[in-house]
């Protein structure tokens, strides 16, 4: 999840295309709003007989915009502007030749078609791309007024229609390009942000990652030293350097949360689960290992690290604290996760009353698992042993139980 | 909901708050473009006018219309409602009835009435900040009585035009305004809403992620960890033996690691910035923890704006963050900071509209800047 703004750049983007959408549709309605006019002009001066010419070229005009309107290819707009253009010396001319009086009557009528010329825009623009392309409007606006004007023998006349729209969207998109400036100074790089945040996020998980593991092997270690005999067996400093070799090598840091092969990874769950088995029997614990159903399942690797690293954890407390000398490990499945569930009948304990300070449940197990998406359970009494049941969700099944084939 | 209802429902600047707060230069904008075509309109029909005065005036409410948008638009306002934005039309609305009212029985060319275009600038004014429904709505309420007031008052002293072309002529600008002032806010909403949807091209490499934290925390975490203790284990491996002293110093380097574990399993993010600089962080059940990514993103970027703000005194920043019944986390954030009123909400506006995007019932302190928000429970998060 990110910070729901846009960056900057995309939201000036976004901000521009509109305005340059709105110039569309005001061309739109400009020539939808003039055949009602061009109607009451010339059926109140009983000039019904010149009606088709101006019409059609309204028509085809405002179909044209339409087009514009919906596609705005740059080559379109240069249709709609050359077509445009001579529609619009041919709108007026054609009213002029029907009556001369419409010039000083209603020259509002005249000029619409001239008007849609400056109102012209492609699609996603800068600012300043949308400003050329109404300059570029405006000037063929004015050209047609200019060959109207010789044409007609007349005075050049453009009317203030052409001007103020280009006033209007000048004015637009001015302050357009203002606010874009306003915010490049006033407003923070929100992606370098979120960036940042998500490393932070990250190195906060990969701590709680280094503390699980530095408890797990130089805090046991550095215990099994103090109570250790003078003489150490082969066993026990092959695990110290392997440690040692683990908190060196710190590649388990790296590990993401991609898949792999289902194959390996429930090999490797199984094998390492029956290390950390052999490892605590020969320390003194007698593990019995239950299971049910046979299905494959995948787990990332990232869950398969934290389901045995917790194993362990939840082994260790039983053998340091239960005082039993026996533990079950119950592994189940069920068709969106795995099931471990690590029980004794030792000395039990009253798990609000563990201090804050004690890690072992606290970070070892229940922020690994919670950590890749798992849960945990801790079911525990004075005298009546502990039940830790942890699910961890499997991302894919890949074979359902094959009972019925076996 | 259907994406495009949804669209209906937000305004430009509930979508994106972070390109308007500068924005309010776009109702000023109209105020001054409404003054300056007014007046040249009145001036070139001046004599059409029985009291010219009667059309300064007009001029002026509705100029003064588009200032008021500016002023309830100003950064960290509310939205705004249906009374407000009717209200602001109201003006404008008066403004043309009182414009008519002069002109009227006069001989004056409709095309050259400056008053329909207050509407469009006024509807201009107000794009940002109202949904596509009420920009039509009131706006197309506001062109209607113009239209009806123009017919009423003007047509029937005009000569050139009949009914038709002259409520043409009358509703032409206020037609054209509203329509793409609608375009344009439906347009925003609906493209921003899409990106913001679907951010996929602004996800960063994860792998790079990963191992540039991996390299960070094994060079600081696990090294300050294992510093004594690892040299140590190495050497009772090589020797093979366990001396009294050994097992006297093992019991001493496991005290230590244990109460380091204990503090840095107990660091939150907001801590960790808090020991990079004067921030007070009260946080005792860990709540910080309960923020998502945008949220954090947000309160960072906030927190290190006021950190980075002359002339405050980042000693008097605290943040504090407390549990709710429901779950939620309440937070509080508190300074002093020695900018006037105005500054100080414009500098921070960005900061605190990216907040408010991202948390539920963020409220600002004007005056005394305090900042609190509500965190929702896991599971309710946007």
């Amino acid at each position: 999840m990110r910070v729901a703004v846009l960056p900057r750049d995309q939201a000036a983007l976004v901000i521009t295309s509109a305005m340059a959408i709105a110039v569309r549709i005001c061309s739109v309605a400009n020539l939808a709003l003039t055949i009602p006019l061009l109607f009451d002009a010339l059926l109140s001066r009983g000039l019904s007989a010149a009606l088709p010419i101006p019409l059609t070229i309204l028509l085809v005009m405002l179909a044209l915009s339409i087009v514009t309107a919906l596609k705005p290819r740059p080559w379109l707009v240069g249709v709609f502007l050359a077509v445009g253009a001579i529609g619009a010396v041919v709108f007026q001319l054609s009213l002029l030749a029907a009556d001369p009086g419409l010039n000083d009557d209603a020259f509002f009528l005249l000029n619409r078609p001239a008007i849609s010329l400056v109102l012209v825009a492609v699609g996603a623009a800068t600012w300043l791309a949308g400003l050329i392309w109404i300059l570029i409007g405006f000037a063929t606006s004015t050209l047609a007024s200019v060959t109207v004007a010789i044409i007609a023998t007349q005075p050049l006349r453009t009317g203030w229609g052409p001007i103020l729209m280009v006033i209007f969207y000048v004015v637009a998109y001015s302050v357009l390009a203002r606010i874009q400036a306003l915010q490049r100074q006033r407003v923070p790089n929100f992606e370098e942000l979120d960036a940042e945040t998500r490393r932070h996020a990250t190195e906060e998980v990969l701590r709680d990652r280094v503390s699980a593991a530095v408890h797990d092997t130089l805090l046991n270690d550095l215990a099994f030293v103090m109570n250790s005999p003078d003489a150490l067996d082969e066993r026990v400093v092959t695990r110290l350097r392997e440690d040692l070799s683990i908190l060196r090598g710190a590649e388990w840091l790296r590990t993401s949360a991609e898949l792999t092969t289902v194959d390996d990874v429930d090999a490797e769950l199984r094998n390492q689960v029956m290390m950390v088995v052999s490892e605590m029997q020969w320390r003194g614990l007698t593990v019995r290992v239950n299971g049910s159903g046979t299905a494959v399942r995948h787990l990332t690797v990232q869950a398969s690290h934290a389901v045995i690293a917790a194993t362990r954890a939840c082994l260790e407390n039983v053998l340091r604290h239960s005082g039993e000398t026996t533990a079950e490990i119950d592994l189940s499945y069920g068709p969106e996760d795995v099931t471990i569930i690590i029980a004794d009948e030792g000395s039990g304990f009253i798990l609000e009353s563990v201090p804050d300070d004690r890690l072992g449940v606290r970070q070892s197990i229940v922020n690994r698992i919670t950590a890749v998406g798992g849960s945990v359970k801790i079911w525990s009494a004075p005298g009546a042993g502990t039940s830790i049941v942890m699910r961890v969700p499997t991302q894919l099944v890949e074979q359902e139980a094959l009972d019925a084939t076996a | 909901m259907p994406p495009r209802r949804r669209y209906l429902l937000q305004s430009a600047q509930s979508i994106d708050p972070i390109s308007w707060f500068t924005g309010t230069n776009v109702p000023l904008a109209c105020a001054a473009l409404i003054v300056v075509y007014g007046f040249a309109l009145i001036a070139g029909q001046w004599d059409a006018s029985r009291a010219p005065v009667a059309q300064l005036v007009s001029v002026a409410l509705a100029a003064g219309a588009c200032v008021l948008v500016h002023l309830i638009t100003r950064p960290m306002r509310p939205p705004i409602g249906w009374v407000v934005a009717g209200l602001v039309f109201s003006f404008v609305v008066a403004a043309v009835a009182v414009s008519a009212l002069d002109y009227s029985g006069a001989p004056f060319a409709l095309e050259f009435w400056w008053a329909p275009s207050a509407i469009t600038l006024a509807t201009a004014s107000l794009a940002p900040y109202l949904t596509a429904p009420k920009l039509i709505v009131l706006g197309g309420s506001a062109t209607g009585a113009t239209v009806v007031i123009g017919l009423s008052l003007l047509d029937p002293f005009q000569d050139s035009w009949g009914i038709l072309g002259s409520a043409v002529l009358i509703g032409y600008s206020p037609i054209l305004g509203v329509l793409a002032t609608v375009t344009f806010s439906y347009s925003i909403v609906s493209t921003m809403s899409r990106m913001l949807d679907s951010p996929s091209r602004n996800e960063v490499d994860g792998r790079a992620v990963l191992d540039e934290a991996a390299n960070v925390v094994e060079r600081v975490t696990l090294a300050q960890l294992s510093a004594r203790a690892a040299p140590f284990l190495e050497r009772i491996a090589d020797a093979g033996v366990v001396s009294p002293e050994e097992r006297s110093l093992a019991g001493q380097l496991a005290r230590r690691i244990r109460d380091d574990l204990v503090t840095q399993s107990n660091v939150t993010w907001l801590e960790l910035i808090a020991q990079q600089s004067r921030l007070v962080v009260i946080d005792p059940k860990r709540r910080a923890r309960a923020m998502d990514d945008a949220q954090r993103t947000a309160l960072r970027a906030l927190l290190q704006a006021i950190l980075d703000t002359a002339g405050t005194d980042s000693g008097s920043l605290l943040v504090e963050l407390r549990e709710a019944p429901d779950g939620a986390t309440a937070v509080g954030v508190s300074l002093d900071i020695a900018l006037p009123e105005g500054l100080r909400i414009m500098h921070l506006a960005p900061y605190l509209l990216a907040l408010g995007t991202a948390v539920e019932d963020l409220r600002v302190d004007r005056h005394a800047l305090g900042v609190t928000f509500r965190v929702a429970p896991e599971g309710e998060q946007r």
